[in-house]
């Protein structure tokens, strides 16, 4: 994308969808971005019906001119909104942002514009504010202690946001519009980095015509600042970052200012109450009705903070200003109770059956590399088509209209309706598939049946819905899968809520699953067995490819997907699961359980694990912070080595090996994991002279594509260790090459 | 130069038997009872220079196509030309593509002279791989190449070396402004277009669509064992015909170009599109409006796209680009080559006024391709069915 694009939502009537500014920075932005990136906008986000442009450094008119006279419009269809926001003199003394629309255009020709509802600008800004992470918690034992006197758990950072031009200048031409537009003798700000919003007004006060002059701007670091602050004038701007109390501001009055002159970016109302602020941008608090914000802020006072009574440690505030650490570690552990009940339930259904398998490469994004063979399961496991069949009864609306098939042909469903003994509901029923949707016949008040196999694109099913909110007005739509696959809890219940919300609220059409399954999506950038084949390609193309790798090599070129021959042999040939396994129940047709299977539930456990153990199922209050098992500057997320340690059988590490995001398994900037992961793939050498070390080769493997780091003089060690065992060469070269 | 002991078969002699002449070069017509015998001369560079507006990307779509076709491919080279492509591929990027295919066996005269380090394939592999591009035209041609079949899929100026992902499209547009830095465009101050960003954000799109759509075949396994994608710029000079009531009988004039060519090896637009192999008995007018719905989102909606995420390139802007650099494009995947010209002095038909009837009144390219043969014509001819994909955009350089 050229432009950044922030999101909101916004109600009209019943119909919900989001509203996207799209801010540029470009001085030659040309019809060949906006195209560009309406296209993107509109892939990733179907449901955006409304798209503001702001194109700060430039006129409205050259905008206007750069979006007609080019094609960039015809990539929007007639339900599509195309504005411009204006910022304009509004009531006596003061600014106001308006959109003019640019699509569709009117038959009158006539650009007509609207205000823009303040909920919209501040749901954008807040959206400013998520993305940057502006909102920084402290870490258990610790607090804060700001400089307005108080103490609290949490701030708000600024600064965070403050990292483009496109960020500063959405943030001065907001600002700018919560002034009276009036030339500024002097502007100040309240911290440093606010300097760039200050020069950023300044310039486009002079593109839109406000200001003739560029005012001098001077930083007066916050509290601690005010009373070194020069004599005020009535004419004198003030920018302040963040406030949780007001009190800032109120200060200012008190020693001159205009209360219309000082205006606050951001406030966090706080427990206390927060009626300093004067003109504020974005009122970060959450209010029911409120699709975006936080809850209120609890400031207390030195002497009553129930923190420090708890000998938190009290972390001191210097403006926004805070020390750097190291990164902390974040163990991501893997234990009993991280696969959730249904999960379990799940797997036991769906292993053994062969029809679990792995997407060696992918030409899609964000989608599970695991791959469902339901004609398969259907075949072999009773209770899928059990489900299925129960929830197709249940949930199929009556009457019913049209069936639209989201991966099955026509003849898959025919012939699944007639073995399923489904003729009574839908026999006979008009069946579409879903791309064909698009030249189907409207039916008013009808009924469809959205009839999906195995559910991972959640974007192709959000498009259908779109589509189908025409094709069936005032209708009863029903979705009903097989399976359905969702990486979170809250990512299952958007699209719940999405399919199911309509003009009569939140229940307007019903969307029920067979099964869910809680599953990560694909890595972006190349995966474990892509990886591996470049790898051995390589050797390949340079003469080194030993023999022992030609036939999984040729494998690997010949495999789409594959639910068996996934992982490398270990000494005693294919890697099978062992006995007494905690997430299976080992004791039935062991046999029969596939690599496929292991992978597939090992991905489960590590996306319930990033999930805090949060199920498919729970309640929205059970989630976690969404920052909880990321990567961050502050720290660093890495699968706990207790993991290969605990579950010794070779077939499971193989599958955390290849299941794990590389950044999990880099412990090469951390000494004493580093150390663990290193102990124990030294065991697994000295075991291969007695016959065990089965996982040795994916280990060698992992490090040898680099999925796996450990810090370089464990490598050596490693390296070091190989050559007085009697493995392998093959496995040697692999130890080696990253050395 | 002595013939590899088992050779059979007339050799192709490169660039000269791969040129588009009267009668079109056919991939298969270049093997020889399964085996694809290639000769590289040490006049290959007088003989390239001499040829004016050769497409050596289709020469190399053709070749790689007929490498697929045979089940022997040798490469026979003069120790001359050898020494410089081994030292030097990525500035002849037909020689450099005859160096990445996988199977291909290398013999040259030189081979008993006790010299043969230079000739280091996996050397000159290495070469190609971590080649950078030079930037503002130090060289004449140049090619980055994907050796996906060799795990060399990754060079530096298109995917990150660290996260191995593709550069996101900023990146690319970024390496195609520098590579075209120093060079000045056409005036066209009326569209407010940047030329070389709007030529970057097509070469940045034509690029990502060969790492979703040129390296996997319908069931997601490489594409074979000479899966290869690639950037190919080149310098040259573009044929402009005389202007329109010029009445001295000038036959024209050459003005220095630009080419930036985008090819893959993969299964081509209609197979990507439709997720459905490409026949004899397919309908060509059906290839054809896919082919155009690949490029285009509305250009025709009574086909169903099976590509769950759509990323048509956007033929309307690509033609408006084209038309404000005055340059040409050029495409041949599966069947079909087409073209659109919007080189001074060139008949454009297919053009319509400016669809909004609220904005000033212009003359715009319809979203449409016209055929190679017929010329003018947006009517397809059948040509040999060929491997993947590739794409030439020509402008001129003023």
């Amino acid at each position: 994308m050229h432009g950044l694009a922030l999101f909101t939502r916004f109600r009209e009537g019943s119909f919900e969808g989001n509203v996207c500014l799209l801010v540029y920075d470009l001085p030659d932005l040309s019809g060949a971005h906006l195209s560009s990136d309406f296209r993107d906008l509109l892939d990733q986000h179907p449901n955006t019906p409304r798209i503001c442009l702001l194109a700060p450094f430039h006129s409205v008119e050259a905008i206007r001119r750069i979006a007609t006279h080019s094609t960039a419009l015809q990539r929007l269809d007639k339900a599509v909104t195309l504005d411009v926001a204006t910022l304009h003199a509004s009531d006596p003394g003061k600014l106001a942002v308006s959109t003019t629309s640019l699509h569709p255009t009117l038959t009158t020709g006539e650009y007509r514009p609207a205000t823009l509802n303040k909920e919209i600008i501040e749901g954008w800004m807040a959206d400013l504010f998520r993305l940057h992470r502006g909102l920084v918690s402290a870490p258990p034992g610790v607090h804060f202690g700001k400089g307005s006197q108080r103490h609290a758990d949490r701030f708000l950072r600024t600064s965070n946001l403050l990292l483009s031009s496109k960020a500063c200048a959405v943030c001065a031409y907001f600002a700018l519009a919560a002034t009276s537009g009036r030339q500024p003798r002097r502007l100040f700000v309240d911290t440093a980095p606010l300097l760039s919003v200050a020069l950023m007004m300044q310039r486009i006060a002079a593109v839109h015509g406000f200001w003739e002059v560029a005012p001098p701007s001077d930083s007066f670091s916050s509290y601690g600042g005010v009373d070194q602050l020069p004599l005020i004038s009535k004419d004198d701007l003030f920018l302040i970052s963040a406030s949780t109390s007001g009190g800032l501001a109120k200060k200012l009055v008190e020693v001159g200012a205009q209360p219309a002159s000082v205006v606050t970016l951001y406030l966090l109302e706080s427990t206390e109450g927060s009626e300093g602020a004067h003109q504020v941008v974005c009122d970060l608090t959450y209010r029911p009705g409120r699709t975006f914000g936080y809850s209120k802020i609890e400031n207390y006072r030195p002497e009553a903070c129930p923190m420090c009574r708890r000998a938190s440690f009290l972390a001191r505030l210097e403006g926004d200003q805070f020390l750097l650490q190291k990164r902390a570690v974040k163990r991501l552990r893997i234990v009993k109770t991280t696969q959730t009940e249904d999960a379990r339930k799940l797997f036991e259904v769906f292993s053994r059956h062969g029809a679990l398998g792995v997407r060696l490469r992918d030409q899609q994004i964000r989608q599970p590399e695991i791959d469902f063979d339901l004609q398969r399961l259907l075949k072999t496991a009773p209770e899928v088509k059990e489900q299925f069949v129960r929830v197709i009864r249940r949930f199929a609306p009556a009457p019913l209209d049209a069936v639209v098939l989201v991966g099955w042909s026509l003849q898959a469903f025919h012939s699944f309706v007639k073995e399923a003994g489904l003729e009574r509901q839908l026999g006979g029923i008009k069946a579409v598939v879903a791309h064909d949707l698009g030249w189907m016949e409207p039916v008013e008040g009808g009924g469809v049946l959205v009839f999906v196999g195995v559910l991972n694109d959640h974007a192709a099913l959000r498009q259908i819905n779109a589509q189908l909110r025409t094709i069936v007005p005032g209708g009863c739509v029903g979705y009903v899968s097989a399976v359905t696959v969702a990486e979170s809890r809250k990512h299952l219940a958007d699209l719940r809520v999405f399919l199911q919300f309509g003009e009569h609220g939140p229940e307007t059409f019903i969307f029920r699953s067979a099964f869910e399954v809680m599953l990560p999506p694909r890595p972006e950038g190349f995966g474990a067995w892509e990886l591996e084949a470049e790898y051995l390609m390589q050797l390949r193309s340079d003469g080194k490819l030993p023999t022992e790798m030609v036939e999984r090599l040729a494998w690997l070129e010949a495999t789409g997907t594959s639910a068996s021959d996934l992982f490398l042999n270990g000494k005693s040939g294919q890697l099978r699961l062992a006995r007494d396994f905690a997430f299976l129940d080992t004791t039935q047709a062991l046999d029969s359980v596939t690599q496929g299977d292991v992978f597939a539930l090992v991905s489960n456990l590590l996306a319930s694990a990033r999930n805090d153990g949060v199920s498919l199922r729970a309640t929205s209050q059970a989630d976690s912070p969404a920052a909880l098992w990321s990567q961050s500057v502050y720290g660093q997320t890495l699968l706990c080595p207790s993991v290969f340690r605990l579950f010794n059988d070779a077939v499971l590490r193989a599958a955390f090996l290849r299941a794990a995001h590389r950044t999990e398994l880099d412990y090469s900037s951390d000494l004493e994991t580093s150390q663990e992961v290193a102990d124990v793939v030294v065991a697994e050498l000295q075991a291969w002279l007695h016959g065990k070390g089965d996982a040795l080769p994916e280990f060698a493997l992992a490090l040898a594509t680099s999925r796996l780091r450990l810090v370089d003089h464990h490598v050596a060690n490693l390296v070091e260790v190989a050559r007085t065992c009697e493995v392998p060469d093959y496995i040697k070269l692999m130890l080696a090459s990253r050395s | 130069m002595p013939p590899s002991p088992d050779t059979k078969g007339k050799p192709v002699r490169l660039p000269q038997d791969l040129l588009l002449g009267k009668v079109p070069v056919r991939a298969r017509d270049l093997c020889d009872e399964g085996m694809l015998r290639v000769r590289v001369t040490d006049d290959y560079e007088a003989l390239v220079a001499a040829i004016s507006g050769w497409s050596e990307v289709l020469a190399i779509q053709t070749l790689l196509t007929a490498a697929k076709l045979a089940d022997r491919v040798v490469v026979e080279w003069q120790a001359g030309i050898a020494r410089k492509a081994f030292a030097s591929p990525p500035i002849f990027p037909l020689l450099a593509v005859l160096l990445v295919l996988r199977d291909a066996e290398h013999v040259h005269d030189a081979a008993n002279d006790g010299d043969g380090r230079q000739f280091d394939l996996a050397s000159a592999r290495s070469a190609i791989h971590s080649h950078v591009l030079s930037k503002g035209f130090f060289v004449d041609s140049q090619i980055v190449l994907c050796a996906d079949s060799l795990g060399k899929s990754t060079p530096h100026d298109l995917y990150d070396p660290k996260t191995r992902r593709l550069r996101n499209r900023a990146d690319i547009e970024t390496v195609v402004l520098d590579l075209l830095a120093g060079h000045q465009y056409r005036a066209d101050h009326e569209y407010g277009l940047s030329k070389p960003k709007a030529l970057a954000i097509i070469v940045a799109e034509l690029f990502e669509n060969t790492h979703l759509h040129g390296r996997l075949d319908l069931d997601l396994r490489p594409v074979g064992p000479n899966s290869v994608r690639g950037l190919v710029i080149k310098r040259m000079e573009l044929k402009v015909p005389p202007r329109m009531g010029t009445k001295d009988g000038s036959a024209g004039r050459s003005v220095a170009a630009l080419e930036l060519s985008i090819f893959d090896a993969g299964v081509g637009y209609f197979s990507s599109f439709t997720r459905e192999g490409l026949g004899p008995t397919t309908d060509l007018r059906h290839e054809w409006k896919v082919l155009h719905n690949c490029l285009e989102r509305h250009y025709n909606p009574e086909l169903p796209d099976q590509r769950s995420s759509h990323r048509g390139m956007g033929l309307n802007e690509v033609l408006r680009s084209l038309q404000s650099l005055g340059g040409s494009l050029e495409i041949r995947t599966g069947r079909l080559f087409a073209y659109r010209s919007f080189v001074e002095g060139e008949l454009q038909p297919q053009m319509q006024i400016n669809p909004s009837e609220w904005t000033p009144v212009h003359i715009w390219p319809k979203p449409v391709l016209l055929d190679t043969a017929k010329r003018y014509v947006a009517q397809p001819t059948e040509h040999e069915q060929l491997i993947g994909s590739s794409v030439r955009i020509l402008v001129p350089l003023e």
